[in-house]
């Protein structure tokens, strides 16, 4: 064998323990403060906060829903507290906080459809018209010193349309862009009349 | 929300929160096949690391794509592609193949928040209150004082002391962390590596030049905006989110859907060591994913506090549950266990820290659909192979996602989720590891299927010399198992790098001549056609050609420097005598002998050389018509398939020598002269590196006198670039003596269905037996590596696999790629063509 291979591995055994079980104890609740136990128990603390909070607000708001009596209410309101019990036994009491997970069921069904970006919720709108006013200064600015004048352009009139291109008083620093504009307004009466 | 990092600079983030984090990247440590000791010392190391920690950090394994062009970019490295056309066609060529390929690597980082000492305390929130007033308000942001900037690189400064150097922590730069917070947004999605050290353009790729560096994704828990307007989403079905960058969306990249999953619940027994590295397991399941841990560390007076209070709360449960049926008090009682386990822990050990650890992990998809079932396959893995419980709580995904980001605080979530161990126990999940085999660059020779997510082995053997190791290379496996085809390929990387090629072949089909026939100028010795003459006196220099004609006509003429005959050969084989007499080849100087020389006994040795020269093979050295080897070739090849050579018994007892057919002395003796000559202009040149490869080295190994001169090539070789290149079938007996298998550092183990032959071979690799993988090891050899279809044969797919120990002590699975170029792929393939069938 070669010498390489020879080592020693007669440490003892290791074994990655996680101790969560020992720090998140299931609690329960099976005894009262008096001593006595509580039947059908012992319950989970979830049990034990959902089953109180429908025997309370079942007992507070019996004017509103209790018209069958005083036995049949209070039976009702049994079994209102039995059913409780009985669903919050499916919920794991090592398992997460049940109120988190309800809120943050909530959170995800009523949330936002496209989702959000940075902190604000995006919302859609349903398609409209883009309105705007616009002003455009197609000249030299005033506050800027005059360019030296253009050399006159020498345009050829579109002969498809036939139009013929004068030399028009006030012409003689626009563009050729501005020169064709003022000829179509010249030869449009309603653009005239804007 | 809004991404919590406001401020970077160098590795340090200021966040909303008040919170200054400090981030490194951490090289792993190797670890793959390692032998247990080895991974007992890398537990360790992780064990230093987890108690030089305070408070939180957060530990990150990135899974990224390598790309094809850094793989080719590390073959190329060093080497002049003007002097070396050959190796830029296989470039070229292994760029087209690795696109093909999904290679991929993990990165790891570890990210940890700074303390607020004193005033800091109140100012920190106080400052980030105003920032967060201040972008509200939209006013310019306000840069950090130089002060707290010296500040917190000093307390940086010192948490990086603490780290283990085996870790080589290295300070990110702002344009990594850029790439982390980027990354967690497109997961699943084309990346760039991240940016590594002196990668310039990356790094300007990345830097920001403004404030929103870090892309704002839209946020979608549900992927909702997937489904039709009026369409209800279950959120219970549906637990996915959709991160889109609206930057990437205008350069047409699609949306990342991540599924996130955390730890829920771990093996009750625990997991024994090795193979309790369950974050080392996930790259084994085929599923892209990145981990995050979550940790804070909690001091020993704090959890023995902590624990106190568990078993008063044992006790009072005890008392509630009293009448309950067993099954509650089974769970009490193994509670109750533990805790008294996890008391005895920490009082043994006075440095002992509780680490709090909270596993996150995401699982990306192309699509909303595709990453959930990523992550319930890898959930399904992860509850078979490790008993380990991964969940996806419902309405949780986004905060999941934002946990693995760094500068974002701990939630009640998170801390939901802790599960506890001890430092001593969590560091056997061993996390900054890699199965990584070879150095940066170099040849890359083989895939790295040590994990389902392969990466590219680069072996540069000619390039170890100049670190100070030995470049010589053993490949071991049975027949037909792929060890020529490897040793050809690593020999063609090696030539066409300048190098030269001397190579043994005694194959029946030649395959080393096939395969130097592709090298210009190649010189192929054949002793059934001789072109070339191995005349030592005319293919070594005049110095050392006399000492290797005495040397080989000792052996081939049986005689003795004690005897009469050996004494003459002695006198005339110097070169002040040859020169004296114009002798310049070994026919000169038989003739010399038999007609001129006066000394005793030189007829007879002459009319005994004569015997031999009358032989075919004897043209190879007495025929002076022949022209000599040109030693700077840049491969020689000796054919010697029909020389044979005499048996360790043949040369152990007297008769069965005496009566040895002059064809097997003639062989030994001119194995002899070939090593002899290979050993000579390997080291003549020190510049030029030099590859005797030795297929089948059995052959050659048999003789005593080979092994002294292949020990000299291993122990000698570093200094001169002399790489001895041998294969065999059973490293214990075929490679000579001990001292020379032991110094040979590379090794590559084939395929060996034979158990005794496996078993030496795992052992070869450095895993003896008492190793707890040594079993498995051997059955993977024998079954699992590139197996035989009883019809068909091994697999396209599954050929060239091996366990490789690399010279550095990193053992792993590989795949040998053959050459790239298909002429050269061609030319290394040595599997006999199949018989022709009549129609």
């Amino acid at each position: 064998m070669p010498a390489e291979t020879e080592q020693s591995t007669a440490e003892p055994l290791e074994v990655l323990r996680w101790y969560t079980r020992a720090r998140k104890i299931p609690r329960f609740v099976g005894k009262a403060p008096g001593g006595g136990r509580y039947p059908g128990g012992p319950y989970t603390i979830t049990q034990a906060v959902g089953a109180a909070a429908v025997l309370i607000a079942g007992q507070q708001t019996m004017s509103v829903w209790g018209r069958f009596g005083v036995l049949p209410n209070l039976a009702i309101l049994a079994v209102a507290v039995a059913a409780t019990l009985f669903g919050l036994k499916l919920v794991k009491p090592s398992g997460r906080d049940p109120v988190s997970a309800l809120l943050a069921l909530m959170a995800v069904t009523t949330s936002n459809r496209w989702g959000h970006h940075g902190e604000r919720k995006i919302i859609t709108r349903t398609p409209h018209a883009v309105r705007h006013r616009v002003n455009a200064l197609m000249g030299p600015s005033p506050t800027q010193p005059q360019p030296d004048p253009l050399p006159e352009p020498v345009l050829t009139p579109p002969k498809s349309r036939g139009v013929l291109v004068e030399s028009t008083p006030g012409l003689g620093n626009r563009t050729v862009v501005e020169q064709l504009l003022a000829q179509v307004r010249d030869h449009d009466p309603k653009a005239r009349n804007r | 929300m809004r991404h919590p990092i406001v401020d970077m600079t160098q590795h340090l983030c200021w966040t909303s929160s008040g919170v200054v984090w400090a981030t490194w990247r951490i090289s792993p440590v190797p670890y793959g096949r390692r032998p247990v000791k080895e991974k007992r010392d890398v537990k360790r190391l992780h064990r230093t690391l987890w108690r030089s920690l305070t408070g939180e950090a957060l530990a990150l394994g990135v899974s990224v794509a390598t790309d094809p062009v850094a793989v080719v970019e590390a073959q190329i490295e060093g080497v002049d592609l003007d002097d070396c056309p050959d190796w830029a066609l296989e470039a070229e060529a292994n760029l087209d193949r690795l696109e093909g390929l999904p290679l991929g690597e993990r990165v790891f980082y570890l990210s940890v928040p700074l303390a607020n000492p004193g005033t800091k305390r109140w100012s920190a929130s106080w400052d980030a209150s105003m920032g967060r007033l201040r972008d509200g308000l939209q006013l310019p942001r306000t840069h950090r004082s130089a002060q707290e900037i010296r500040f917190r690189i000093e307390q940086a400064r010192r948490l990086q002391a603490g780290i283990p150097s085996a870790f080589d922590p290295r300070r990110v730069t702002v344009a990594e962390q850029v790439w982390l917070a980027a990354h967690a947004q497109r997961r699943g999605m084309l990346d760039i590596a991240p940016p590594a050290v002196g990668d310039d353009v990356t790094a300007a790729l990345l830097t920001p030049k403004s404030g929103v560096a870090i892309p704002e994704p839209i946020l979608d828990e549900g992927a909702k905006s997937d489904t039709a307007p009026k369409a209800r989403v279950n959120p219970v079905t549906s637990r996915v989110l959709k991160v889109l960058d609206p930057r990437a969306m205008d350069l047409g990249q699609p949306s990342s859907y991540q599924a996130l999953l955390v730890m829920t619940d771990t093996p009750a027994g625990g997991m024994r060591f090795p193979g309790a590295e369950f974050l080392g397991h996930l790259d084994n399941w085929g599923v892209d994913v990145d981990w995050a841990v979550r940790l804070r560390l909690n001091a020993r007076e704090k959890v023995q506090r902590a624990n106190r209070k568990s078993v008063r709360e044992l006790d009072d449960q005890r008392d509630q549950q009293d009448g309950q049926a067993s099954t509650g008090q089974h769970e009490l009682d193994t509670a109750g266990n533990l805790l008294t386990e996890y008391q005895q822990k920490m009082a043994e050990d006075r440095l002992e820290v509780e680490v709090e650890h909270t596993v996150i992990l995401a699982v990306p998809g192309g699509d909303a659909a595709e990453a959930q079932d990523n992550a319930n396959q890898l959930a399904k893995h992860m509850a078979d192979d490790a008993d380990l419980r991964v969940e996806r709580p419902v309405g949780t995904q986004e905060e999941l996602w934002w946990a693995m980001q760094i500068g974002t605080p701990s939630t009640r979530l998170i801390r939901s989720y802790a599960q506890f161990a001890t430092s001593d126990g969590f560091a056997m999940a061993v996390p900054f590891t890699t199965t990584k085999l070879g150095g940066r660059r170099g040849h890359p020779l083989c895939l790295n299927i040590s994990s389902a997510r392969p990466g590219i082995v680069h072996l540069d053997p000619g390039g170890y010399p100049v670190i100070g190791k030995s470049g010589s290379v053993a490949w071991v496996g049975e027949l037909g198992a792929g060890k020529s085809v490897g040793m050809k390929t690593l020999a063609a990387g090696m030539v066409d790098t300048s190098g030269q090629l001397l190579a043994i072949d005694r194959s029946a089909e030649g395959e080393w001549a096939t395969f130097a026939a592709t090298i210009t100028d190649s010189v192929i010795v054949d002793i059934k056609e001789p072109k070339y003459s191995m005349d030592p006196l005319r293919v070594l220099d005049k110095d050392q050609g006399p000492v290797a004609a005495q040397s080989f006509l000792t052996q081939l003429l049986n005689t003795s420097p004690q005897e009469v005959r050996g004494i003459t050969l002695g006198q005339v084989l110097t070169p002040q005598y040859l020169a004296q007499h114009d002798l310049m080849s070994m026919r000169q100087v038989m003739n010399h002998l038999a007609v001129d020389c006066a000394l005793e006994q030189a007829t007879e040795l002459a009319q005994h050389m004569d015997n031999y020269a009358r032989l075919t093979w004897g043209r190879l050295i007495f025929d002076e018509t022949l022209p000599p080897v040109d030693p700077h070739s840049p491969a020689v090849v000796w054919r010697t398939y029909g020389m044979e050579q005499p048996s360790e018994r043949d040369l152990s007892e007297q008769h069965l020598y005496r009566s040895l057919r002059p064809e097997k002395i003639f062989g030994r003796a001119y194995y002899h002269l070939m090593v002899s000559c290979a050993r000579r202009w390997a080291f003549a040149d020190r510049s030029q590196v030099c590859v005797f490869a030795c297929d089948e080295a059995h052959d050659i190994f048999s003789n005593p006198e080979n092994v002294d001169e292949l020990v000299f090539f291993v122990r000698e070789g570093r200094r001169a670039k002399a790489l001895l290149l041998v294969g065999s079938h059973d490293p214990d007996r075929d490679f000579g003596s001990e001292t020379g298998r032991s110094l040979i550092p590379t090794r590559f183990v084939m395929r060996q269905t034979d158990l005794r032959l496996a078993q030496t071979s795992v052992r070869f690799l450095g895993i003896s037996e008492e190793d707890p993988e040594f079993d498995s090891m051997v059955e993977e050899l024998m079954q699992d590596t590139s197996p035989a279809d009883p019809d068909l044969g091994v697999p396209e797919h599954r050929r060239g696999e091996a366990f490789l120990r690399d010279a550095f002590g990193g053992v792993g699975k590989v795949k040998v790629l053959a050459p790239a170029r298909p002429d050269r792929a061609a030319a290394v393939h040595s599997t006999p063509p199949k018989s022709h069938s009549k129609t």
